[in-house]
């Protein structure tokens, strides 16, 4: 199969991480959260509100508005907006859009925000009408939600490849470590492999500390032309690399993989990397049997050997491999999309020197990688990003 | 005009005990495997052009894009290749019935199924015969019973599972009204 070389980003940059602090219930709407992500951007950028003239938003509950409807909500006349409903995919997919805008001139600076509220009942409504084929075929056995069909993942992934539940806790404990010094975590209490194999479960296998917590919050960051950047003054990132594929592999039958196999090679090939070169990994952490598919699927280790790179690896800030530095998803909580970019926020402060956390010694060039959107069995979305800070 | 409510008397009628039901929502197209079960039937769509069997029920053909499917009739054979035991549930009706064991089942006419499992299946792999059935809010839910033999379906139907009723088969049993075309 040959396809067309991709065009690089040269000349394009990421930059103004912003995060909106999390909690675990509001009563704020998922505007309130956007307002918020797209002040910090101005504060952190010193621009005028005037100057965004693009918008790229993820929101689960914004409905009934669209990011049409938020452009007359807070006010903002734009040349370009687009609204990317994918989920753990968000920030990968968003970013790919915004480079593109910018890269083409329909716009200059692109707020890429990815926003939603938690109140009492945000996380039921969501997972009942989350796809047709959600609520026809998966909702009304049992109504578990992502619980579930994670379970059916995880459980075919021990048995298929020896994965056993201390591998998928030495991920969690190790996260929660990195999350114990970035005070944005809204998990702050140390967790033991102990207190994770003994916790309440929740479907089998899975149990309580293999699940995220639902919260409200967001995350945001800008893309616009370096020179721009540069006249900010603002500490920015390269994009080297990213790819995106959608409901990879139909005919399997059941997911053990992710379509960031298909597209890897050239990811790499593009960004002009080797893995080895990888200073820290940011992987969609929904549950931990994702974080190992992304490791595999990305090429660090081949199909089925996830268990022993786990367990040949440590995965802190300060160790051979850093992982989810911030505590991922797993500790810091997912803000429905804000979910999806999380990781990118993360690796943005890493290699700019801006970490808010514990910081990855010489960090600078970081993978983050997308999943989302559990349509009906599987995740139908992927996507990654090779970004280099600015010493790279 | 207001007036204050009365206290209620020693003879008020005893309070009226919350029916809760499985969530009944179902597209307009998921209610074709209701038509079927009502009946007796397992049916699945499949592709007039192409022959595919489709799962989840959908509008066109996913492998030819035909949007000629026809409910037919499904032999149900699969394999059980993943499962679970849910105890937690975001709807009020299931946790009452909590823990609660679903699977996924490769069908071998192709599509993957989320089912519940009957209790006599065994832990996965495992073959098993899938089969619909009604569950209380009427509508059509997949069921997984063990084994290749269909007459186990119909001997041992369904246990005393509330999640879906023993059979729904005409003899003795009043069809519940769905909406659909069921009947002659
Ligand atoms: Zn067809």
């Amino acid at each position: 199969m040959t396809t067309s070389r991709r065009q690089g980003y040269e000349d394009i940059v990421v930059t103004v991480p912003v995060t909106v602090p999390y909690v675990r219930y509001s009563t704020h709407g998922a505007h309130w959260f956007v307002a918020r992500a797209l002040a910090g951007l101005l504060e952190g950028s010193r621009l005028s509100k005037s100057a965004l003239d693009g918008l790229c938003l993820s929101s689960f509950t914004a409905a009934p508005d669209t990011a049409v409807g938020l452009t007359q909500h807070l006010g903002l006349s734009l040349r370009w907006l687009d609204h990317i409903p994918m989920g753990g995919a968000a920030g990968i997919v968003g970013l790919r859009r915004a480079l593109r805008a910018v890269q083409s001139g329909d716009a200059a600076i692109v707020a890429c925000v990815a926003a939603d509220t938690n109140q009492s009942d945000t996380f039921r409504t969501t997972v009942r009408s989350f796809s047709q084929f959600a609520q026809d075929a998966v909702y009304p056995y049992g109504a578990g939600g992502p619980n579930a069909s994670f379970a059916f993942l995880t459980a075919y992934y021990m048995r298929t490849f020896g994965a056993r539940r201390e591998d998928f806790g030495k991920l969690c404990v190790a996260q929660r470590n990195n999350a114990l010094k970035f005070p944005l975590a809204l998990f702050k209490k140390p967790l033991t492999l102990e207190e994770y194999l003994e916790a309440r479960p929740i479907a089998d296998p899975l149990r309580l500390f293999d699940c995220v917590m639902p919260c409200a919050g967001a995350e945001a960051f800008l893309v616009m032309r370096r020179e721009r950047a540069q006249d900010l003054g603002l500490a920015f990132a390269s994009v080297l690399g990213t790819i995106e594929r959608h409901n990879s592999f139909p005919d399997d039958p059941i997911q053990t993989r992710g379509g960031w196999v298909l597209d890897r090679d050239e990811l790499f090939a593009q960004a002009g990397v080797r893995h080895a070169d990888i200073d820290l990994l940011q992987t969609y952490d929904d549950y931990p049997v994702i974080s190992v598919m992304q490791m595999e699927d990305l090429g660090f280790c081949a199909k089925g050997e996830g268990p022993d790179f786990v367990r040949s690896h440590t995965f802190t800030n300060d160790g051979d491999f850093p992982v989810n530095t911030s505590g991922g998803q797993l500790s810091v909580g997912q803000a429905g999309a804000a979910g999806g970019y999380l990781g990118m926020t993360e690796a943005l402060r890493q290699i700019t020197g801006a970490s808010l956390g514990a910081a990855v010694p010489d960090a600078r060039i970081a993978l983050v990688s997308g999943f989302g959107m559990i349509n009906y069995d599987r995740g139908l979305c992927c996507g990654a990003a090779i970004l280099a800070g600015r010493n790279a | 005009m207001t007036r204050s409510l009365e206290e209620p008397g020693q003879n008020s009628p005893v309070p009226q005990a919350r029916v809760l039901l499985p969530p009944s929502r179902r597209s307009h197209i998921a209610l074709g495997l209701t038509t079927a079960a009502a009946q007796g039937r397992f049916e699945l769509q499949v592709c007039s052009s192409c022959g595919a069997v489709q799962y989840p029920p959908r509008e066109a053909c996913h492998r030819c894009l035909s949007v000629l499917l026809d409910w037919q009739f499904q032999d149900g054979g699969g394999e059980l290749i993943s499962e679970t035991t849910l105890f937690h549930s975001h709807d009020e009706f299931f946790r009452e019935h909590l823990p609660l064991r679903l699977g996924m089942v490769r069908l071998d006419s192709g599509p993957t199924a989320i089912v519940y499992l009957h209790g006599k299946v065994p832990p996965a792999p495992a073959r098993v015969k899938v089969d619909a059935r009604l569950d209380k809010a009427g509508r059509a839910v997949l069921v997984a019973f063990p084994g290749d033999d269909t007459k186990m379906a119909d001997a041992d139907p369904a246990g005393d599972s509330p999640l879906w009723e023993a059979g729904c088969g005409p003899h003795s049993r009043t069809v519940p009204p769905t909406g659909g075309t069921v009947g002659k």
